[in-house]
């Protein structure tokens, strides 16, 4: 809806004279400087998503690899290396065929003498685009030439995936950047891990520039989709001469006309008081590119970084254009995503999280998977199923359903003749839910009535499976969280912002510095990708007044105003005890003389003295906090506040380069979480470590009783004892005061 | 101050008690919480069979009733906030709804039972001086209607000798089958039978020194005829008889003591004791091993509602203050059950009520199954009519626990929907594929398993003396449709229900099935239906293996219960109406020739006696049928003449006599009734004798053994009724 109003007014805005000198350019130009070669390299666990080893097997099996190419570079070289290992039982019929975006490049032949896999395929590179690759590893694996049993498990091939990858040589792409690719620029399909952007501005941001920076960060964060990217703020130079062009391929500056004078000098400007976009290659280099925002007036700053902030916009083939109107639809006209009902008693259809209408025909389909978020302990759920199914499957067909990898529930897809389910209810029962984020995996096992017979090849028959997005979930009961949960930022979807595009959010800094303002842009960004949205309306800002509902505050710990640091006093630590796990792996038998005893009541759970389950060290932060970050939210006055901090502005930065990170990130959960920015590792407190202030005292005691269910059960049977006490004397008294005549007879 | 705190830390205690109801635990906390408080709770329960001192009894029974109380609280919570089924549509839920209430009603119904037992108060008689000025007037009413004149003799002659003195004692036959109305009625064999029977009753009431009244027209029942007595009365107190309750010699020696102590006294209300089988008893012949179905009530319930004051006049066996009756302007008669109504009445004025357990009368139970609901309806609907019509929470000056104790009184009758339902759900569930319960077989585990089982050990702490286990259930099941039919009728009309007079004393002549057991087959067929739609879906639907495993089993239960209730339906033939109690006493026979044997009585009635005589081997006894001999109660001197009916010789040459009394005088008679029911303590060791109880699981098998011995019996006659007969008479057809 917002995208096809801009594009409404984008070409109402050309049409009618908004553009001015129009300079025609041809799309992807090489240039003639001359290019500086690069190598990369990574592995396919990278791509995968997955480091354990990959066993293709089976008679016929397949993997498919997304390979991306990004558009700043032009790959010259590009080699896949595969190491692995083969079954002895493969004959030579055996063969491995590598496909590149559906073409066959090479066939290998999987019999070999070691048994070991080791290929360095060459990938001609005219085969490859901007974007993404499919690599497809096809295997045929066969034991004999007559009567094979398709699924014999000496059918497999396993490819590791940690040291098998690609190895690329590549020049800079040479092109002439032009509007229409600024998605390009900040492409997610980069070779590089975690890309950096610098935003640069003519001085020390004023209000206005911040709120620009920060539109223009979410922008950045919206284009490189879901792969982190650093946000690094700096000044630029008013000499051209002067630009650093160190570890950033792609800057965006923003500031007046007259500051960015020489940097707009071989673009062509018919009136410096309009609000101009520009890109182009920093001259003197091949693979640098400069977005140039100027405008002379807060409003225009606004205008230009939003633009800049939308993606999709349908920018113009050109180098530069001034932007005489650019209109925002009011936030009323704002149509909100699809609504999730947090409420413990809500029900929505799946498309609510992302799942469309899929029909399965794959006997070997992993299914669907959809991501819940759970804010509740216990509470149970409920999957109701609108499906069809086809007809000629075995009765042993079934559609299974796992909550967290357990399963909780079959729907059997047993009719021969198929069938369909309009509503088919599977309970989650409570427990199987843990608070936080969880996964629902419909599984199909779609199995052929028939496979074709002996010695025939595999007949799959008709397979197929369609689950409706109109199938509902629905939640029920449970003790809902009564804090915020560092969990939500790191699961995908927009559950978080309920006003439209950011409303009600502000980011507080506590200070101008290049390193509190980097980590600022970096998190803006970063939460733009995860809520999938800009958040348009939010505001970034020094200042220390909040109202808002969603408050992020970021800067050193000491800078913090006082009341927030208050509020996180009890939170932040001087001292960090981290727990390492014992794990028993053996018993030895003690002389005792109750042994026997004590092993029957080991078996039941109880045991004769509680084993050490941790060890740990106890690390005091010496000075502030030293050298870990730290973020921290909780509930203040019915607001969210969410800190993020560290002891310096450096450590912040670095802190907040290593979260946004894929491995950090994801560990975000429960009230409070600290790191090392250069070690691996997040620790978070989750509420199961205090739970009575994060589910209230129902919840909170029912999760600290499910935790020591003996401690419980002795302190209930003591309860009870006393109380047995207390009313034997209450009907005693009683007793006495009502039937005295009695007793006295 | 001492009394308010202590009442405070209670009350916060339960509210302690209902938060940890209600926290949500994972599986394995629940688990383990549930089965380790029932594993405490069969400990204790174990342990108040080991340590029986007095002052540990209270110590265990309030430690059963307050782990119960957890574990089926957390059921309840759970499955009120995490079970319903409010997904699968509008039947199942309302379905559902039901089931659940139905299981509401059991939870509340157990709570009120915890309440009631909470601290049963055992009362003790009164001593009192007889010689006393003081001593009150004494008037004995034994009201009838339609029962015949033999049923109602043994009781004027037991009233006629209570031990008290002559000149305070006044009974009186109150003859509502002889009134001018009856003796009139337009049907002249009907009027010529009431005028034989009221001719009668009357000789019988001059013979043995009692009054007779009746009056013009039989106006407001039972009520109605005492209040019609009263205007000719004037004793301080009444004692009440059913006309089939032959009270016991001690009957105002254990009683009047407490109206001299308590002058706010109403009523004292004394066990009803049954000396013949009720129609289950007859009918699965559990008689003489099981206790009698009234005593759970009478023998449990009745001393704990005394401690909380609400004890209550039950019709017949009890003393009541005549004073209070004055004050009331009679007996209430406005619901159909007149004795509580008057209790209630009484309280609303402020007087008190007490209960003695002792058993001092041996009356009739209905003989067959109709007469039986006919009773049980009576009570349900009067209980009913009573909460619509004398709403306890309006009464003045009543007690809260009193109001509350009322309630349950009305309550308790819901048993009867609830059991219905509890039959109707397996087949909802297996056949018509309703859910009626959102859970899994884990949380079935968890939660149902503990509660189910905690509930049978606490009831079997209870009333596990007085009732066998599950024959509870086999009551509740056999009253279900009808008490729910009879129930109905009075929510649509309260004052529709009339008062009907429990038959007793029917002859049997031969055994027949019941015409009221039609509603039965229709549910053992669908019960057993959903055994077989329950097998079939467990091959098909794999799935769903726990939830119909759970529902499998309870339909079985279901099916033993409807059997069991198909064998309380078969109606067994009874030729003898009059009942013989077991009776231990020495006695001497004296022969003709003046030869003599010594023995000892095994049981007694009013005609005749059981002798067992000892084997001597130097001399052994021989008896001729013919002879009239003479028994000589040693212990009383008295001698009563009879003539042997029976022999019975046993192998070590011990003899087994029926005795037939020839009671040719007044004083014989009175003999042969204050030997069978006269001592109130040999009433209480034959009742003692059968409270040794039976375990869970020995009680299960006592149900199954009923269910298929007389449930399947039932079938076999029934075709041999429908079938053989017609096969056989349509043979000699053909043969002639």
């Amino acid at each position: 809806m917002i995208i096809r109003i801009l594009k409404l007014i984008f070409i109402v805005t050309m049409l009618f004279g908004g553009l001015t000198k129009a300079e025609e350019i041809n799309h992807l130009q090489l240039s003639e400087s001359a290019s500086k070669a690069k190598n990369f390299r990574f592995s396919l666990a990278k791509i995968y998503g997955d480091d354990q080893p990959l066993m293709l097997e089976n008679t016929s099996s397949q993997v498919t690899f997304s390979l991306p190419v990004p558009m700043l570079w032009t790959p010259e070289k590009v080699t896949l290396n595969i190491k692995g290992a083969v079954s002895q039982g493969l004959n030579q019929r055996s063969q491995i065929a590598i496909l590149v975006n559906g073409k066959v490049i090479k066939q290998y032949p999987l019999q070999t003498e070691d048994h070991n896999l080791n290929l360095a395929i060459s990938i001609p590179t005219e085969l490859l685009k901007v974007g993404y690759n499919q690599i497809k590893l096809m295997a045929s694996q066969h034991y004999s030439d007559v009567c094979e049993f398709t699924e014999d498990p000496s059918l497999w091939t396993q490819i590791n995936l940690v040291e098998s990858n690609f190895e690329i040589d590549a020049k800079p792409s040479n092109l002439i950047a032009t509007l229409n690719q600024l998605d390009g620029l900040f492409d997610k399909s980069s070779w590089i891990d975690q890309p950096t952007v610098k935003v640069l501005t003519s001085g020390k941001p004023d209000s206005a520039e911040l709120t620009a920076i920060s539109l223009i960060a979410q922008g950045i964060g919206q284009r490189y989709d879901y792969a982190p990217v650093t946000i690094e703020h700096g000044i630029f130079p008013k000499q051209l001469a002067g630009f650093n062009t160190s570890n950033s391929q792609v800057s965006v500056l923003l500031g007046s006309h007259s500051a960015l004078k020489e940097y707009l000098a071989d673009i062509s400007i018919v009136n410096d008081k309009k609000p101009l976009i520009a890109v182009k290659t920093l001259s003197g280099t091949t693979n640098q590119y400069l977005v140039i925002l100027a405008g002379s007036t807060p409003e225009q700053l606004r205008e230009l970084s939003t633009a800049f902030a939308l993606k999709g916009v349908p920018w113009p083939q050109l180098k530069s254009l001034e932007l005489t109107d650019v209109q925002l639809p009011k936030t009323d006209n704002l149509q909100k995503r699809f609504s999730i009902p947090l409420a413990p008693t809500g029900a929505f259809p799946l498309r609510a999280l992302e799942f469309r209408t899929t029909t399965y025909s794959d006997r070997n389909s992993d299914g669907a998977t959809v991501k819940i978020w759970n804010s509740s302990w216990q509470g149970r759920m409920q999957v109701r199923l609108h499906l069809s199914y086809a007809g000629g499957m075995s009765t042993q067909s079934a559609l299974n359903i796992l909550t967290n990898g357990i399963m909780h529930g079959t729907i059997p897809l047993n009719n021969p003749q198929g069938g369909s389910y309009e509503n088919y209810a599977v309970t989650i029962p409570a427990g199987a839910l843990k608070p936080g984020w969880n996964t629902i995996k419909l599984q199909p096992i779609l199995i052929p009535q028939s496979n074709g017979g002996q010695c025939q090849p595999f007949f799959n028959g008709n397979l197929g499976l369609t689950i409706y997005e109109d199938s509902t979930l629905q939640k029920f009961g449970g003790d809902e969280l009564t804090k915020p949960d560092l969990a939500l930022y790191s699961g995908k979807g927009s559950l978080f912002t309920e006003g439209p595009l950011g409303k009600g959010i502000s980011f507080h800094l506590t200070d101008l510095s290049s390193d509190t303002l980097s980590t600022g842009l970096t998190l803006v960004a970063k939460l733009t990708q995860m809520f999938e949205r800009p958040l348009l309306n939010s505001t970034f800002t020094t200042s220390q007044k909040a109202d808002t509902k969603q408050q992020f505050w970021i800067g050193p710990y000491t800078k913090l105003p006082a009341n927030i640091q208050n509020v996180f006093t009890g939170i932040l630590p001087d001292h960090i005890q981290i727990d390492v796990p014992l794990i028993q792996s053996a018993t030895v038998q003690v002389n005792g003389s109750f042994d026997n005893y004590w092993k029957l009541l080991e078996s039941i759970g109880i045991s004769q003295t509680t084993p050490p389950k941790l060890t740990g060290v106890n690390l005091k932060l010496s000075g502030a906090l030293n050298h870990m970050a730290f973020i921290a939210s909780d509930l203040v006055d019915g607001n969210t506040i969410t800190v993020l901090t560290a002891s310096n502005q450096t450590t912040l930065k670095s802190g907040t380069d290593a979260l946004i990170d894929y491995g950090h990130w994801s560990q975000l959960q429960g009230s409070f979480a600290y790191w090392d920015p250069n070690a691996e590792s997040l620790y978070a407190v989750t509420y199961a470590d205090a739970p009575f202030s994060a589910y209230g005292l129902r919840g909170g005691l029912g999760l600290w009783i499910s935790q020591n269910p003996w401690i419980a059960l002795l302190l209930t049977l003591t309860f009870i004892g006393v109380m047995t006490l207390v009313l034997r004397k209450v009907l005693a008294l009683y007793q006495q005061r009502k039937h005295c005549w009695t007793e006295e007879a | 101050m001492k009394n308010l705190s202590y009442t405070l830390a209670v009350i916060i205690s339960f509210l302690i008690i209902g938060f940890f109801a209600t926290l949500r635990l994972d599986y394995q906390a629940q688990l383990r919480i549930s089965f380790a408080l029932l594993a405490t709770l069969i400990l204790v329960y174990l342990a108040s069979r080991i340590f029986r001192r007095p002052q540990y009894k209270s110590l265990f029974r309030l430690s059963i009733i307050l782990i119960s109380m957890v574990i089926t609280m957390r059921y309840m919570v759970w499955r009120a906030t995490e079970t319903m089924p409010t997904q699968y549509g509008l039947v199942a839920m309302v379905c559902g709804l039901l089931l659940f209430m139905a299981e509401v009603y059991g939870f509340v119904n157990t709570l009120f039972g915890f309440f009631i037992n909470i601290n049963p108060l055992p009362r003790k008689p009164i001593a009192f001086n007889l010689d006393s000025p003081d001593l009150p007037h004494v008037d004995i009413y034994i009201p009838t209607y339609n029962e015949d004149a033999a049923i109602i003799r043994p009781t004027v002659i037991a009233a006629t000798q209570i031990q008290y003195p002559k000149d305070k004692l006044h009974v009186f036959i109150l003859d509502d089958g002889g009134t001018v109305q009856k003796c009139n009625d337009p049907d002249p064999f009907k009027a010529s039978q009431a005028v034989a029977r009221a001719t009668e009753l009357k000789s019988i009431a001059e013979r043995f020194g009692a009054g007779y009244l009746t009056r013009e027209k039989n106006l407001h029942a039972k009520a109605g005829n005492i209040n019609s007595a009263l205007k000719h009365t004037s004793g301080d107190l009444l004692l009440i008889l059913d006309c089939d309750h032959v009270p016991t010699e001690d009957f105002l020696l254990n009683t009047v003591g407490f109206f001299m102590a308590d002058p706010k006294l109403f009523v004292v209300q004394t066990p009803h004791n049954f000396v013949s089988p009720d129609p289950l008893e007859k009918n699965l012949d559990t008689y003489h091993a099981s206790p009698a179905e009234n005593e759970l009530f009478y023998d449990v319930m009745q001393p704990g509602l005394d401690f909380w004051g609400t004890s209550f006049f039950c019709g017949s066996a009890a003393v009541l203050r005549r004073s209070v009756i004055n004050e009331l302007g009679g007996i209430a008669g406005q619901t159909i059950t007149e004795d509580a109504e008057t209790t209630i009445d009484a309280m609303g004025l402020g007087y008190s009520t007490a209960y003695l357990n002792r058993p001092m009368v041996s009356g009739l139970q209905p003989e067959t199954y109709s007469g039986f609901i006919v009773q049980r309806v009576r009570w349900g609907q009067g209980m009913l009519q009573i909460f619509l019509l004398k709403n306890p929470w309006l009464q003045p000056k009543m007690g809260f626990v009193q109001r509350i104790l009322y309630t349950n009184f009305a309550f308790y009758w819901g048993f009867a929907a609830s059991r219905l339902i509890m039959l109707l759900a397996p087949p909802a569930f297996l056949i018509f594929y309703i859910n009626l319960c959102d859970a899994t077989a884990i949380d079935l585990l968890g939660y149902a398993g503990p509660s189910l089982l905690a509930s049978l050990v606490s009831t079997q702490y209870f009333y596990g003396r007085v009732r066998w286990p599950f024959i509870s259930q086999l009551y509740e099941v056999i009253q279900s449709v009808y008490i729910s039919q009879g129930l109905w009728q009075v929510l649509k009309n309260p004052r529709s229900p009339s008062f009907k007079v429990t038959p007793k004393g029917e002859v049997l002549n031969s055994d027949f099935i019941s015409s009221l057991t039609m509603p039965f087959y229709i549910l053992l067929a669908f019960n057993i239906a959903a055994l077989i739609f329950g097998l079939i879906r467990l091959q098909t639907q794999p799935w769903g293996e726990g939830a119909i495993l759970f529902v499998l089993f309870w339909a079985s239960l279901d099916c033993i219960l409807l059997l069991g209730a198909l064998g309380v339906t078969y109606e067994r033939k009874q030729e003898r109406s009059e009942p013989r109690v077991i009776h231990k006493e020495p006695v001497k026979l004296i022969f003709s020739q003046g030869r003599t044997v010594m023995g000892t009585t095994t049981n007694a009635s009013t005609s005749g006696i059981g002798i067992y005589i000892p084997a001597n081997p130097r001399a052994p006894v021989q008896i001729s049928k013919t002879e009239e001999i003479q028994i000589l109660f040693t212990e009383r001197n008295l001698a009563l003449r009879g003539n042997t009916k029976s022999i019975r010789r046993y192998q070590d040459g011990s003899l087994q006599l029926g005795m037939l009394y020839v009671n040719e005088s007044v004083a014989a008679e009175r003999l042969a009734i204050a030997v069978a029911f006269g001592s109130s303590n040999k009433l209480s060791q034959n009742n003692a004798g059968r409270h040794s109880g039976r375990s869970i699981f020995t009680g299960f098998l006592y149900l199954v053994k009923f269910a298929f011995a007389q449930g399947v019996g039932h079938f076999i006659f029934l075709a041999h009724q429908n079938i053989f007969k017609k096969i056989k008479s349509a043979l000699m057809r053909n043969h002639a």
